[in-house]
């Protein structure tokens, strides 16, 4: 029995991938990780702009042929009208939202992001190097695009 | 003897042909706990850094210099122990190789569990005489015959730890579990499998034979892996 049917139809895509990460479960802020009190999270919850709960998501660094780097954010939300949904949100996050952990703007550490619908993905493109451990050290202490509990 | 089945990745999408190896039951959560995926391109580092070639002593050294440049970041192979990696004797005595010679690696981590498939430059003589010499493990050493290749086992034991056999390779905790190395003739790199469990070693294993789905055939990877680069 062979089960790679459709490994020779798949797309190889441009770029190289460098590096990569991947939670299977929407990102929840945790107390623990945030240095914040519970009393304190559900107070900021109540204040920023929060997306739906997604099924996974993936933080990807990409070389594309001409030396250039950029970082992918990918939220697989398993549905295209929920990503339809949720893209005025997460652009408001980009613009104008917090890490909850260091309170430093989305905008200053993933400038310039864009964002587009992949199918039932949401894909958010920051350019230029740097950017992934910023997205990656965020996924890691559950502070970048959070979901409600 | 290599341990391990036939390399037939075929090159291609590094990407892809590293993640294809991970079992799609490996990503499968468990209780309340998911797995986290892990992928590192190192090669791609060694090439911008002028170190494609470079042994490990020296890929060592610069990196030690990396660790505060954010844009050379990199999460770096975790098959070999990350507090243990500058142990690169210590990490030949055990399996003939270092964290500073897996080109690209790709690990789910679901603890207790962990599973790590790695090209690594160093042929598969090297690391089969590296298991069998190593005064710490081989008294333990298997060497367990499977449909879809073989593969070096020093017990089930994921859970069973003995710090006083700590290494690069066993970890901190000094666990045995399994390894499986698959070479095409005399290359001098293979692709190894690391885990802590038989059920994980063999159902990579199967994975790369195609007699199992991958994590890029079904599961909750697939709609991600397509959309990476807007394929």
């Amino acid at each position: 029995m062979r089960v790679h049917s459709s490994r020779s139809q798949r797309p190889s895509g441009d770029g190289e991938v460098i590096q990569a990460y991947v939670l299977f479960e929407p990102l929840v802020l945790q107390p623990e990780l945030t240095n914040l009190t519970p009393e304190q999270l559900e107070e900021m919850m109540a204040e920023m702009t929060v997306v739906d709960p997604y099924r996974s998501i993936m933080v990807v660094e990409i070389l594309d042929e001409d030396d250039d780097t950029r970082t992918e954010i990918l939220l697989d939300f398993g549905d295209e009208d929920a990503v339809a949904d949720n893209i005025d949100g997460v652009e408001d996050i980009l613009a104008g939202g917090s890490s909850a952990r260091t309170g430093q703007p989305w905008s200053e550490l993933l400038p310039d992001a864009t964002t587009e619908q992949r199918g039932d993905v949401l894909a958010v493109t920051v350019p230029g190097s740097g950017r992934f451990r910023v997205a990656f050290q965020a996924m890691q202490s559950r502070d970048l695009f959070v979901t409600r509990s | 003897m290599a341990c391990g089945g036939e390399d037939d990745s075929g090159g291609g999408n590094d990407f892809e042909s590293t993640i294809d190896r991970i079992p799609a039951s490996a990503l499968e959560g468990a209780g309340d706990s998911s797995p986290e995926l892990y992928y590192s391109d190192m090669a791609i580092r060694w090439r911008q850094l002028d170190l494609a070639d470079a042994d490990a002593e020296a890929r060592l050294e610069r990196s030690l210099e990396l660790v505060v440049e954010a844009e050379m970041f990199t999460i770096g192979p975790l098959m070999i122990e990350r507090a243990l990696q500058t142990k690169l004797d210590e990490s030949r005595v055990e399996v003939g190789f270092t964290a500073f010679d897996i080109e690209r690696e790709a690990t789910v981590q679901q603890p207790p569990q962990s599973l790590s498939v790695a090209d690594v430059r160093v042929d598969a003589g090297t690391i089969d005489d590296a298991v069998r010499s190593d005064p710490a493990w081989s008294d333990d050493l298997e060497e367990i015959d499977f449909e879809d290749g073989s593969y070096y086992s020093w017990g089930e034991d994921g859970a069973r730890m003995d710090p006083g056999r700590r290494g690069p390779f066993h970890g901190m905790l000094g666990r045995g579990g399994q390894l499986a190395v698959a070479s095409e003739g005399d290359d001098e790199a293979v692709t190894a499998v690391r885990a802590l469990s038989t059920d994980e070693v063999e159902a990579s294993l199967l994975a790369e034979a195609g007699d199992e789905p991958s994590g890029l055939d079904e599961g909750p990877l697939v709609p991600l892996a397509e959309a990476v680069g807007g394929r």
